[in-house]
């Protein structure tokens, strides 16, 4: 079954780049950002979004002076992204 | 083939075999980007140490040439227990870790140093020749590397090469000093690069 969050191409590419880490490793946002090539304010819009579902976790925090913010798969996310995976190959499947 | 999936609103979502190709297609695409990441993030925490051992070792060496033996196998000792154990931190963290992984990054670290070892002793290296060739010879084997995991480690690898060879033409008596800067500070910038 498809997952309307996760469907989106670009929350798409976040959860992919989020479910190829370990469980408990986390990404910063700035690594994110330019691994999916984006904008501060676009990427935020979609963390925010798949965050309100429950799918990531995000943190802010102080590395020394600098603030930082990171993102971490929920087991959630990647159930979900795992099961949105299956179902899109099983559209290429069934054809 | 359309598949029809109900939004939570009510909406209807419809998937055809294009979307789904091109969405898995992005998948792959990003987690290959993310894999790529993760493992220059590991390499250059080898670089960073083996800059630090380099930088130090040959500016050691300058200083105490007649210690140059010892010095050496002590610092190649030091890097090879470095190394097994910063593969061994990498593989613990990794999600589905195979033990086997810290023990052959050992091997081959070992079997590296034995195979330069033995050539440098079957050919009886002058010391401009050894002291290039450690240099050129790792740089070698990293741009080999590269070719199977990315660019950034080749270009690395082929620049840390290019100046440890000028070396050798022009840095005269003061080849350690070249090395131990260029060495460690091209390792250090490649870190620095792998992990922008």
């Amino acid at each position: 079954m498809a997952d309307e969050v996760i469907h989106q191409s670009m929350r798409l590419k976040i959860m992919s780049s989020l479910n190829v880490l370990g469980r408990s490793d986390w990404l910063e946002f700035a690594r994110l950002k330019s691994i999916l090539d984006t904008t501060d304010g676009n990427l935020g819009a979609h963390l925010e979004t798949l965050a309100k579902a429950g799918y990531i976790a995000i943190e802010k925090r102080f590395e020394g002076k600098r603030p930082q913010t990171r993102v971490r798969a929920t087991p959630a996310g990647r159930k979900a992204f795992t099961e949105h995976v299956a179902y899109l190959r099983s559209i290429l499947d069934n054809s | 083939m359309l598949c029809d999936t109900e939004f939570s609103a009510g909406q209807q979502m419809t998937v055809d075999r294009e979307e789904a190709t091109a969405l898995l297609k992005d998948v792959e695409g990003m987690e290959s980007r993310v894999r790529q990441f993760l493992i220059y993030a590991h390499i250059s925490d080898f670089f960073f140490l083996w800059a630090v051992i380099f930088a130090s070792g040959f500016t050691a060496n300058y200083f105490l040439r007649e210690w140059s033996g010892q010095l050496w196998w002590g610092l190649e000792g030091l890097g090879l227990i470095a190394t097994a154990t910063i593969a061994f931190f990498h593989h613990r963290r990794a999600e589905e870790p195979r033990r086997s992984i810290p023990w052959r990054a050992a091997a081959s670290m070992v079997a590296v140093v034995g195979f330069g070892t033995l050539w440098i002793s079957l050919t009886h290296m002058g010391w401009r020749e050894q002291v290039t060739f450690w240099p050129t010879f790792l740089s070698f084997l990293v741009f080999l590397v590269g070719l199977w995991l990315g660019r950034t480690l080749v270009l690395a690898a082929a620049a840390i090469f290019a100046i440890s060879l000028t070396g050798y033409f022009v840095a005269g008596p003061y080849l350690h000093l070249w090395m131990a800067a260029a060495m460690g500070g091209s390792l250090f910038a490649a870190g620095l690069w792998l992990r922008r």
